[in-house]
C-alpha cells in the first residue's frame, strides 16, 4: 500500500484489512450485496414517498 | 388547449417534458427549447473521460424522440422571458436564438401558459484564470465532448508513463464555490483504477483538490453512518479509500489560477500552494443560465425572478441569515416562482436558499463553500414534481394544488464509481435521507436507518445497470414511466 508523507493527515486514517478488501470482490458475497443494495434503495424510495407532504 | 414550454433538455427538463406529454392529451402543446441537440447521461461521462466508454454510449439525439413523442423541439438558446407579455400583447412568451442563426439574427418567440426553467448550469470556467478546455489548461467531464477531450489527454499521459516518464494527475474542483464533488471523486478513482490496469501506477502521482471542508462532505454537510456499534462520519471511510488507493488530497482549497503544467491554490488556513501537473481535470463552478426578464413595459425585472448568480428564485426562504440559523423548511417544495405562478424551475436552475456545508473563508477573505448538488436523482424528482403540478393545473384550473418535493423529505441514492470491470470494478453506494439534514428530527441530521454507504463490486454492477436503465427511460422505451427517478 502506498505511504503518505509523514506530515500528511493520511497517517491518522483507518484502512481496510485484507479480509475487508477480499470481501469487496468476492463474487457470491457481492451478489448478495447487490440484492441488498437494491432493497435498501427501494426502502429509501418508499420512505421518501411516505414523507412527501400533501399538495398545496 | 394549454401550451407548456420547457427550457433545457437535461435530466430535469427531459423528465418534465416526457411526463407532461404522457400526462396531457395531444390537444395540449409541450415544447422544449434546448441548445443541446442530444440528451447526455452525464453520470457516465466519467467513463468516457478515461476512455472505457464511447461518446455514442452516453448520448442520443433528441429530435427523433421528440418527433415520435409529439413534443415540439426548438433547438436554440433561451434569451429572455416576458412573463407579462408586452404593452400590445398580454400573452407570456420566451425569446430564444435558434441554433445556427446568424449573429445578430432576431430572436424567435415561443408563447406559453406554463414555463419550466430547467436550463441547467452555465459552466463558469471564466471564474478561475486558465481553467477549462476552451483556451485553458485543464480538461473537464461536464459534457460528453469535454469527456472525449479528457480521454485523449489521459491516453497521452498513459503513453508517456509507458515510456518511463513520471506524471502527476490532478483531479478536483477548479474553484472554491464549485458543486458536484461526487463527479470529481468518481473521476479521480477511475483515473487511478485505469493507471493500475495499464500497469503504470507506480510512476504516477494522483492528487485530489477539493473545496470540501472534509473529504466525504460532497456539498451535503457530510453524513453519519452506523458501523460496528458506533455512529461515525463518512469522512472516515472516504479518507480510508484515498489512503488505500494512494490518492493524495488537498481539501478546503480554492484554485486561483491554472497555467500550463501548474496550478496555484489557497487553502482555508491561509496557506498558498503551487502544484505542478501533467494532466488536470478540474470542474468549474456553476452559474444560472442568466435569462433576462422584462415586464410589460419592457423594463428589466430580472432581479425579481433570478438571483445575481442567475438561478431562479422559487418558493424558498431567501432571507439572509447566518449559516447556523438556517432550517430545512427554508428549502422550496413546489419550485414555483413567487413572482409568476405559471413559472417553475427544476434541477440546477433553481436558487438554493443557503449552503448545507459550512462555508469557510480564508484569511485572505476567499470564500470556500461547496454548493448543494442538485443533479441526478434530485433533478429528476424536481422535474417530475413540476410536471405533475402543471398537468394538474391544466386539468383542474389555476387553483388546483401543487405537488411538493422538499429537499428536507427527499431521499437520494448515489452510486460513485471507483473503477470499472465486471469482476475488478468497484463503486461506493450511498443512500441518504433526507438530502438536507434536519437536526430537529434526527440527532445526526439524517435518519441513520436509511443513510448507508458501502464500497464493492456490487456497486459497480449497480452503476452499470443504472446507466442502461436511465438511458432506456430517457429514450421512452416501453413502460419507461415505471422506472423511478
Amino acid at each position: 500500500m502506498p505511504r503518505s508523507p509523514a506530515d500528511h493527515p493520511a497517517r491518522f486514517v483507518s484502512v481496510p484489512t485484507p479480509a475487508t478488501r477480499w470481501w469487496r470482490t468476492f463474487l457470491p458475497y457481492q451478489l448478495v450485496r447487490f440484492a441488498l443494495i437494491n432493497v435498501k434503495m427501494l426502502r429509501l424510495l418508499r420512505r421518501a414517498h411516505r414523507d412527501t407532504p400533501p399538495p398545496v | 388547449m394549454a401550451k407548456i414550454v420547457i427550457l433545457g433538455a437535461g435530466v430535469a427538463g427531459h423528465t418534465a417534458a416526457t411526463l407532461l406529454r404522457r400526462q396531457l392529451g395531444r390537444e395540449h402543446d409541450v415544447t422544449v427549447i434546448s441548445p443541446e441537440a442530444e440528451w447526455n447521461w452525464i453520470p457516465s461521462n466519467i467513463w468516457v473521460g478515461v476512455g472505457v466508454m464511447e461518446r455514442r454510449e452516453v448520448v442520443f439525439p433528441l429530435a427523433p424522440l421528440y418527433a415520435q413523442m409529439d413534443i415540439a423541439f426548438r433547438p436554440g438558446r433561451a434569451a429572455a422571458l416576458f412573463p407579462e407579455g408586452t404593452a400590445t400583447d398580454s400573452r407570456s412568451f420566451v425569446t430564444y436564438l435558434p441554433a445556427g442563426a446568424a449573429p445578430g439574427a432576431d430572436p424567435q418567440r415561443e408563447y406559453y401558459d406554463f414555463l419550466v426553467n430547467a436550463t441547467g448550469p452555465k459552466l463558469n470556467f471564466a471564474a478561475t484564470k486558465g481553467l477549462g478546455p476552451h483556451g485553458g489548461h485543464s480538461v473537464s467531464v461536464c459534457t460528453a465532448d469535454h469527456a472525449v477531450d479528457a480521454a485523449r489527454a489521459f491516453r497521452e499521459s498513459i503513453a508517456r508513463l509507458r515510456h518511463g516518464e513520471r506524471q502527476t494527475f490532478v483531479v478536483g474542483m477548479g474553484h472554491g464555490t464549485c458543486t458536484c464533488e461526487g463527479a470529481a471523486f468518481e473521476y479521480v478513482f477511475n483515473v487511478e483504477h485505469e493507471l493500475r490496469r495499464h500497469g503504470v501506477r507506480d510512476r504516477a502521482r494522483v492528487l485530489y483538490v477539493s473545496n470540501e471542508p472534509e473529504l466525504g462532505d460532497f456539498g451535503l454537510g457530510g453524513l453519519h453512518l452506523k458501523r460496528g456499534g458506533y455512529v461515525v462520519p463518512a469522512r472516515l471511510f472516504t479518507e480510508s479509500l484515498f489512503v488505500e488507493r494512494g490518492v493524495e488530497w488537498l481539501h478546503r482549497a480554492h484554485v486561483r489560477e491554472v497555467a500550463a503544467g501548474r496550478l496555484a491554490c489557497e487553502t482555508a488556513d491561509g496557506r498558498e500552494h503551487e502544484v505542478a501537473f501533467d494532466f488536470a481535470m478540474l470542474l468549474p463552478p456553476f452559474r444560472g443560465a442568466g435569462l433576462a426578464v422584462h415586464d410589460r413595459q419592457g423594463a428589466d425585472i430580472s432581479d425579481r425572478v433570478f438571483t445575481p448568480g442567475g438561478f431562479m428564485r422559487v418558493d424558498a426562504d431567501y432571507t439572509d441569515r447566518p449559516f447556523e440559523a438556517w432550517h430545512p423548511r427554508d428549502w422550496p417544495s413546489t419550485y414555483q416562482s413567487p413572482a409568476y405562478p405559471n413559472l417553475f424551475a427544476a434541477g440546477i436552475a433553481f436558487a438554493p436558499p443557503h449552503a448545507v456545508s459550512r462555508p469557510l473563508r480564508s484569511p485572505q477573505g476567499t470564500l470556500i463553500a461547496p454548493a448543494v448538488p442538485r443533479t441526478g436523482m434530485t433533478a429528476g424528482i424536481m422535474g417530475r414534481t413540476v410536471a405533475l403540478s402543471i398537468a394538474h393545473r391544466v386539468r383542474h384550473g389555476p387553483a388546483a394544488p401543487l405537488r411538493r418535493a422538499p429537499f428536507a423529505t427527499m431521499g437520494a441514492a448515489c452510486v460513485a464509481s471507483a473503477g470499472t470491470g465486471f469482476t475488478r470494478g468497484s463503486a461506493a453506494t450511498l443512500t441518504l435521507y433526507p438530502v438536507v439534514p434536519d437536526f430537529d428530527r434526527y440527532e445526526f441530521g439524517r435518519d441513520l436507518r436509511f443513510t448507508t454507504a458501502e464500497i464493492g463490486l456490487a456497486g459497480h454492477w449497480l452503476k452499470h445497470l443504472l446507466h442502461h436503465l436511465f438511458l432506456y427511460k430517457a429514450k421512452c422505451r416501453p413502460f419507461w414511466w415505471l422506472i423511478p427517478e
